[in-house]
C-alpha cells in the first residue's frame, strides 16, 4: 500500500503488519494521554491556556489527518455503485446533517442561550462542514467504485 | 499489478461482485480491487474466494506466462 509511512517500516509483511498496528495503538494512547491530560488540566491544576493549547492542537491534528484521509480515500460507501444508490445515500447524508445541525443547537443553547446568534451560525456552519466532508467522502467512493464495475 | 482469474471465474459461476462480496463477507469495492488487481487479498480470503467459485488457488491467482 502507498503511504508515506512506508519509509519507517521494514519490508517484510509480517513485520510491516505488526509495526503498522503497533504505530495504530500508539496513536491512540497518545491521543488518550491528550484527552486525559486536558481533562486533568482544567480540572484539578492551573487551567494553563497554553499548556492546553498544545495538547488541543495534537488531539485536532490526529482528528483532522485521520478523517481526511479516510474521506478522501474513497472507501466509507464502498456499496454505493449506482446513482440511485448515490442519490438516496446523499439526501440521507443531508437529514443527518440537519439532525445534526438541531442536537448541536440544542445543546449549545442549553448552555450559552443569552448568546444565540454566534451559537447558531456555529451550529450552521459545523452542520455544512459535516455535510461537505461526508459528501466529498460519498463522491470519492462512488467514483472509485464506478471504476471497479464488472 | 497482479493478475488473476477471480472475475472470469465469477462470471462462468454467474455472480455478481455483489453475490460474491456478501458470500466472503467483504465489499463489493474490495471484490472490484481484486479483480483489478489493485489490492492482494489474505490467503483466508483467496481461500474463501476459491471455494465459493469452486476453483483451486491455482487457477485462480498463479500467473502462468503466455
Amino acid at each position: 500500500m502507498k503511504s508515506w509511512l512506508s519509509i519507517f517500516l521494514p519490508d517484510d509483511e509480517y513485520k510491516q503488519e505488526r509495526v503498522v498496528y503497533f504505530l495504530a495503538e500508539g496513536g491512540v494512547l497518545l491521543l488518550l494521554y491528550f484527552g486525559g491530560a486536558l481533562l486533568i488540566n482544567e480540572l484539578l491544576l492551573s487551567q494553563d491556556f497554553a499548556g492546553q493549547l498544545v495538547m488541543l492542537i495534537g488531539l485536532g491534528l490526529y482528528a483532522v489527518y485521520t478523517t481526511l484521509r479516510y474521506s478522501l480515500s474513497g472507501i466509507e460507501f464502498a456499496d454505493v455503485v449506482e446513482l440511485n444508490q448515490f442519490k438516496k445515500q446523499r439526501w440521507k447524508l443531508f437529514i443527518q446533517s440537519i439532525g445534526f445541525f438541531v442536537i448541536f443547537l440544542m445543546m449549545s443553547l442549553l448552555s450559552h442561550f443569552d448568546n444565540w446568534l454566534p451559537t447558531l451560525v456555529l451550529a450552521l456552519v459545523a452542520s455544512m462542514l459535516l455535510f461537505i466532508l461526508n459528501y466529498t467522502s460519498l463522491k470519492r467512493s462512488y467514483t472509485k467504485n464506478k471504476e471497479l464495475i464488472d | 499489478m497482479m493478475h488473476n482469474n477471480v472475475k472470469v471465474a465469477r462470471i462462468e459461476q454467474s455472480l455478481t461482485q455483489e453475490q460474491l462480496a456478501k458470500a466472503v463477507k467483504v465489499t463489493r469495492q474490495t471484490i472490484g480491487l481484486i479483480e483489478k488487481g489493485k489490492y492482494n487479498p489474505s490467503l483466508q480470503l483467496c481461500m474463501a474466494i476459491a471455494i465459493k467459485l469452486d476453483k483451486t488457488l491455482d487457477q485462480l491467482f498463479w500467473e502462468v506466462d503466455k
